[in-house]
């Protein structure tokens, strides 16, 4: 799922995986780094479902129109091709600063109701300083035992800390700077801690409390979920252990995206040489839909605001449909990251492309309801949303975050059926006669049917996270049972079998409505079916549905086009270019770059391609180019992981094509060459690399493990150094430079390197294990044993490790 | 004069006074304050008033405002008043008519304060309505019969005694209730111009037995008298008929040119429009409710509500705007009241007396308690306020807002000269607690949100210019009873969807999205019934549709909606898929 998609972008720098780009010196070639699984873990905040793929592409300001990387990847004539249209920048303006913004406070002298209401609010509540009003978390000085080590939650004066300690390894105490959710969420509230770490990132610390259960609990890696901390429970079998993942968005780190806090800003001070964090609250303040508020303040007090036709705000009642979720999808929705540097108030669609994960790890059923994550934008699946008008803020008021019909009156719960009757009046007066439940039973609500709360799979069931559905689905308890989610009949009935409780949803409504056909169609395809039939069946955009047609282009693209293909039936090229022309920028980004992987050596298509570019609006420019190259690497993901780097390549080539100079896809380029083994072309662009992007410190580390392939050990060294200069603070610059240090047999040297690249990165897991050979080089045999022994915590399978292990202790069994 | 022209004088003086007075009633205490107006400037051809004599309510008796008005005093004398159209063939001169109604001017000078009202018809329509006003010759039967009268030729072309027929006018006492050029006493008619207005062989018919034509009317008999029975004429003199060719002839001896003038100018414009019928005409005559006032060709009380209630004009405008309105009365519902009649408020050319009085009846003083407190909108608030009606509200389905919209019911853009805010706020929150039985649907919204519209919709802005939508153009809708699952759709689905549903209704050319056609069993067949109720009850926007389909749910109850829903499916003559259906 989305977990492992996040794992794949690893691969490659400058995403969050760089650990696996890192090369190691003969001496430990065989030792790869540790990948460190790292599930969602935003959910654990409690608040919302958001999921976190990021995928940075270069800043706008260095695409210039060098064309070094321009050349087409195809091998057929060019005679008749026309060259793409060159991108001319990115026009899309954008002048807000964090410092546009003013604080709820500020708002609250003008708009005291709102205020007032918001105040109380699940987003005016939804984080904050740590205090005793706001902690719902016992922080009573018990310690809860791990297999391995004890937490203790405590209060020492007016800190709240967790002391942590590990066996044999010296103790920590982590005070907690930041508070995430307050345990609102009906289905399950839970609340979660935030750490400032001294590279200047807060980050989250991995021991939620939720509510309900009145427990202490970790999200584990282990395929269990949620689960409370028990003796039975190794500390390293949590996702988030030890601390990694950071407050806001930064292109390097793993981290939360802007979501949880108000305009957080992480930034890399090169002066402090440190992480720059900041943010206006942990609330989600009132700029965060309404936009910054600098302009508008600055008209309020120059007393011309009556006057003034734009008074620094939008009206958002007057919103269309798609603008008004905009709003909540900045937050409440799966996105993948296309530029960073998003605050409230800028295009989202130059930042995000809101649909692209479904082209990853679909985080979607065909119907929409969720296989994990992101509860609220499967609304886009709903008849409701496609067939009718409905927003969030036509249920939700989006200032008490209290509950209204459509025409704004208040209703007093979640589970008021005004909700639907405001619009379904024909359910009003026959509400028996439809429910088949008496009135006022829990069965005669609306939301009990309809839009059950369910458990999130990847949670587990030890403890509930159950978020209500949103696709807002008729019960259908055979289906369901097919995709796996429980149905909203056994909310209640649990003691009946799906086989009884669908022969009387029969028995009730006869003849159950028929998914739509995108739907359907989805459900229809599998992977044995040969391409033209499946290109009948996914390749129809003809009714407007958006997630489903991203849905099926992005099941079709994934199994049946591959690099360079030597023909494509012209039914299929059609399907195609009917999504090209979809108003919705991810689909028609997909279906343009399908068409280029596939048939670009077709002289046809890439007129076509070029024609479209060209006809491309100047705004949608800069958009549709940074998704096009952003889709191209989960094109080729499956031959990256075959180890069938040069039709990577193709795809990458291509993309230089559409966006020349882009820094991921050099990035990627370098990634493959270096992996095919092919070094001065992996040279060549991580040079590029550090060219586009000087102050990027892994692209240096990048080249230095380049250089070192191609054994220029000075290069080496001189980039790894530069790496240090701008950061101190990366774990794998430290790694690389103990590897240096271990090659000369500067023992002493490459300790200390280790050393402080464990103590950056704690999972860094191969560290450890150079670090035990470094020692036993070194002759400190005592110390190797022990950090071997922390190594394989983090990596209790590798090998060598475990022979390291064994060889030490039989050494000092024999020394006995 | 001798003594017996001196008492029909007379007699005829107080079947005058019992006429003007008879229907009336006891004279209202009430007593208005009149302000003063300055009457230098009074062109118009009406009635002066004579101060004191008549009150606000007793002049809209008078000019019969509840021919179409609710919450006015019943005027039952006005059918007496107003002339028979039965045979309007027989006696207009069509030329004259199609002029006449363009621009009515007095003719008779017995009627009180009634008068012929100006409907602002355009040249079209007014050709209409005289091709089929010209169509109706039925003369009251039974008729009598006639001595041989003169041919309607000899007396056009003048083939008579023209000076004895001016002289025997005299002599048959004409000028005692008549003028003719100056001469007499105005009481009736002038004769003046009546060789335009009238056809000759009904001005001797009528001249030969006025009784039969008008009942007891004022015009005695001078030629003839009825026997016992009234089926034969009875010479009063020898050779009567003589007498009567004479007077005749000599009437159609004067205006001759302007006659013809006419005539020619009524050919040439019939000519260049010969796709105008009568049919049309009868339209015109429906839709402005002449029946109301004339016997005719359709029967009175034909109960259409026609125009809105004045009980609650003091509520509802503005004083300043109404005694502007009945000065010179403007287009306020571009296609008459609902739904869609094509009704239009004439012009009674009132004095600016007349309009005192009634403005000051209607519309009492202010009040100085305004329970709506209005507020000046920011630029921001405004266009807010322009985007939720254009783009969230149904309201501009039937209200044009900047020229632009439906056009069922009057114009946003008079909003701020027209009404008062209150009226404003409580027609949007309390739409059938205000009036009951109006189409305009009920829309609830948060306060805050009305608030906001109702400050837009007073604040004053530059107004597009209006004008009524053309009978000749479009076919008026004729409602008759609402109760039935038909007259339901008639009433509030029809305007856009069309009479048989299929989306051509008068006003679905002023929508951005054409209407749903009901009567597409292919489309149809696909929305299940309970769709249908839902789009009915929360509107067009709600489906994702047009946000000009206003939500019925809470005007219409469910007994209503579902009728609405099986009336759809006699339309499509279709069902709902059948997975709609439960077991």
């Amino acid at each position: 799922m989305a977990k492992k998609n996040k794992k794949n972008k690893k691969q490659v720098p400058p995403s969050k995986g760089k650990k696996k780009v890192v090369k190691t010196t003969e001496a430990i070639k065989q030792e790869k780094p540790q990948q460190k699984k790292r599930s969602p873990k935003v959910i654990a905040f409690g608040v919302l479902g958001l999921l976190v793929i990021l995928f940075f592409l270069s800043q706008t300001a260095w695409f210039k129109n060098l064309n070094l990387f321009s050349g087409s990847g195809s091998n057929t004539s060019a005679a008749v091709r026309q060259a793409f249209p060159q991108f001319s920048g990115n026009i899309n303006k954008e002048e807000i600063e964090f410092n546009d913004f003013v604080g709820s406070e500020t708002c609250q002298s003008c708009h005291a109701k709102e205020y007032d209401l918001w105040k109380k609010s699940t987003h005016g509540q939804a984080g904050g300083s740590p205090s005793p009003d706001f902690i719902i978390g016992e922080f009573d000085g018990r310690g809860r035992p791990f297999a391995d080590a004890i937490v203790t939650p405590q209060r020492v004066g007016n800190q709240f800390q967790f002391r942590f300690e590990p066996e044999d390894l010296p103790a920590q105490t982590f005070k907690v700077d930041a508070v995430v959710g307050k345990g609102h969420m009906i289905g399950g509230g839970t609340q979660t801690y935030f750490s400032r770490f001294p590279d200047g990132t807060v980050r989250f610390l991995p021991f939620d409390y939720i509510r309900d259960e009145k427990v202490w609990f970790g999200e584990t890696d282990k395929g269990k979920g949620w689960i409370p901390i028990t003796e039975d429970l190794p500390i390293n079998d949590l996702s988030e252990w030890p601390p990694s993942r950071i407050l806001g968005a930064h292109l390097s780190l793993d981290n939360c995206q802007e979501c949880h806090g108000s305009q957080i800003q992480v930034k890399f001070d090169p002066e402090q040489k440190k992480f720059d964090t900041k943010y206006k609250t942990l609330a989600i303040n009132c700029e965060s839909c309404h936009g910054p508020g600098k302009k508008h303040v600055e008209l309020a007090l120059s007393g011309n605001i009556d006057t003034a036709q734009d008074i620094g705000m939008l009206a958002l009642a007057t919103l269309s449909k798609d603008e008004s979720l905009e709003v909540c999808f900045r937050c409440h929705a799966l996105k993948d990251a296309l530029d960073p540097g998003y605050l409230q108030g800028k295009d989202i669609e130059n930042h995000y492309g809101m649909k692209l994960p479904i082209l990853g790890e679909n985080p979607y059923h065909p119907d929409g309801r969720i296989r994990a994550f992101g509860y609220q934008q499967n609304h886009l699946f709903s008849d409701c949303y496609v067939n009718g008008s409905m927003t969030c803020v036509d249920c939700h008021d989006p200032h008490s975050q209290g509950y209204r019909d459509i025409t704004g009156k208040a209703l007093a719960s979640p589970f008021d059926d005004g909700q639907c009757t405001g619009c379904h009046g024909s359910k009003i007066n026959e509400l028996e006669l439809h429910t088949h439940h008496k009135i006022g039973s829990p069965g005669s609500q609306c939301v009990s049917c309809h839009m059950p709360y369910l458990q999130h799979q990847a949670m587990g069931d030890e403890l509930r996270f159950a978020r209500s559905d949103h696709t807002i689905p008729i019960p259908r308890p055979s289906f369901d049972e097919e995709i796996g989610i429980q149905n909203a009949c056994s909310q209640c009935h649990q003691d009946k079998s799906v086989e009884w409780l669908q022969a009387k949803t029969v028995e009730w409504y006869g003849e159950l409505k028929p998914h739509k056909e995108i739907v359907a169609n989805l459900s229809k395809t599998d992977a044995d079916m040969d391409r033209k039939s499946a290109g009948t069946l996914l390749l129809n955009g003809s009714t407007v549905h958006y997630v489903g047609h991203m849905a099926s282009l992005s099941k079709f693209v994934k199994n049946y086009i591959s690099p360079d293909m030597a023909s494509l039936e012209p039914e299929i090229v059609d399907g195609i270019k009917k999504f090209v022309e979809s108003p919705d920028l991810d689909i028609k980004s997909l279906a343009l770059a399908s068409l280029h992987l596939a048939q670009d050596n077709n002289p046809a298509i890439h007129n076509y391609l070029a024609q479209q570019l060209e006809n491309l609006k100047p705004e949608d420019q800069a958009k549709v180019r940074k998704r096009w190259v952003m889709i191209m690497p989960y094109l080729v993901k499956k031959y990256e992981d075959k180890g069938e780097f040069q039709k990577a390549i193709i795809a990458y080539k291509r993309a230089l094509e559409v966006l020349p100079n882009n820094f991921t896809t050099i990035t990627h380029l370098g990634y493959c060459y270096q992996q095919m083994g092919n070094s001065s072309e992996a040279i060549r662009y991580y040079k590029k690399a550090t060219q586009i992007a000087p102050n990027d410190d892994m692209s240096w580390v990048n080249l230095g493990n380049a250089q070192q392939n191609a054994n220029d050990v000075k290069g080496a060294i001189t980039a790894y150094l530069k790496a240090e200069e701008i950061n101190p603070w990366n774990a794998i610059t430290h790694f690389n430079l103990g590897n240096y240090h271990y090659r000369l047999e500067d023992m002493p040297n490459a300790i200390q390197r280790y050393t402080k690249a464990i103590e950056i990165d704690p999972s860094l897991s191969q560290a450890y294990f150079n670090l035990c050979r470094s020692y036993i080089k070194n002759k400190q045999f005592r110390e190797a044993l022990t950090i071997v022994k922390a190594g394989l915590r983090f990596d209790p399978i590798n090998e060598t490790g475990l022979q390291m292990r064994q060889d030490l202790e039989e050494a000092f069994e024999r020394v006995r | 004069m001798n003594w017996k022209s001196t008492l029909l004088l007379l007699a005829i003086i107080s079947a005058f006074l019992l006429v003007m007075l008879g229907f009336q009633g006891k004279k209202e205490q009430e007593q208005q304050d009149r302000p003063e107006q300055s009457s230098s400037n009074i062109s118009k051809d009406v009635p002066s008033l004579i101060r004191g004599e008549i009150t606000g309510q007793k002049l809209m008796v008078e000019l019969a405002c509840n021919a179409c008005h609710s919450g006015v005093s019943d005027s039952l004398i006005i059918s007496n008043r107003a002339p028979s159209l039965n045979y309007a063939g027989e006696r207009y001169n069509q030329a004259y008519l199609f002029e006449w109604l363009q621009s009515p001017k007095r003719v008779r000078y017995h009627i009180g304060h009634s008068r012929m009202p100006d409907f602002q018809l355009s040249e079209e329509e007014s050709l209409a309505l005289t091709l089929y006003l010209s169509q109706q010759k039925n003369l009251p039967q039974p008729a009598p019969k006639y001595p041989k009268l003169s041919s309607e030729n000899n007396i056009i072309r003048g083939r008579a005694n023209l000076d004895r027929g001016k002289s025997l006018m005299d002599k048959h006492t004409c000028f005692t209730c008549h003028t003719l050029n100056g001469t007499g006493n105005l009481l009736i008619t002038d004769l003046s111009n009546s060789s335009q207005r009238l056809k000759a062989d009904w001005m001797q018919k009528y001249m030969a037995a006025p009784s039969y034509f008008t009942g007891n009317n004022l015009m005695p008999h001078l030629f003839y008298r009825f026997n016992a029975d009234r089926t034969l004429l009875l010479p009063l003199f020898q050779n009567p008929e003589e007498d009567i060719k004479d007077i005749a002839a000599y009437l159609f001896s004067l205006n001759k040119k302007e006659k013809s003038d006419q005539e020619a100018r009524y050919e040439a414009f019939k000519k260049k429009n010969k796709d105008i019928s009568a049919e049309m005409g009868e339209k015109i005559y429906l839709a402005q409710n002449c029946s109301a006032c004339h016997n005719g060709p359709v029967p009175n009380n034909l109960n259409i509500e026609k125009a809105p209630d004045l009980a609650l004009e003091g509520q509802r405008v503005q004083k300043e705007w109404l005694s502007q309105y009945l000065n010179k009365p403007t287009m306020v519902r571009p296609f008459g009241f609902h739904p869609g009649s094509g009704s239009r408020m004439p012009d009674f050319r009132l004095t600016p007396e007349e309009i005192a009085l009634i403005s000051n009846y209607l519309n009492p003083e202010e009040s100085a308690e305004n329970k709506f407190a209005s507020k000046k909108l920011s630029a921001f608030s405004s266009s807010k306020a322009e985007k939720l009606l254009n783009e969230k509200l149904p309201c501009t389905g039937c209200h044009q807002l900047n020229g632009e919209g439906g056009k069922i019911g009057p114009s946003f853009d008079q909003i701020p000269n027209r009404l008062k805010a209150d009226y404003v706020y409580n027609i949007i929150k309390n739409t059938h607690t205000l009036i009951p039985k109006t189409m305009m649907p009920r829309i609830p919204m948060p306060e805050q949100q009305l608030e906001l519209i109702v400050n837009y919709l007073i604040q004053d802005k530059p107004r597009s210019p209006q004008s009524y939508t053309s009978l000749i153009n479009q076919e008026p809708y004729f409602f008759g009873n609402f109760s039935d699952n038909k007259g339901l759709y008639l009433k509030y689905c029809a305007s856009c969807h069309g009479l048989e549903g299929n989306g051509d209704g008068y006003n679905a050319i002023n929508l951005p999205l054409p209407p749903t056609v009901h009567a597409n069993s292919e489309y149809m067949t696909l929305r299940t019934d309970a769709t249908l109720y839902d789009g009915i009850y929360a509107g067009g926007y709600m489906l994702n549709k047009s946000n000009r389909m206003p939500a019925y749910g809470y005007t219409l109850d469910n007994e209503q909606i579902k009728s609405l829903v099986s009336y759809l499916r006699e339309l499509c003559e279709c069902e709902g898929p059948s997975w709609s259906f439960d077991n």
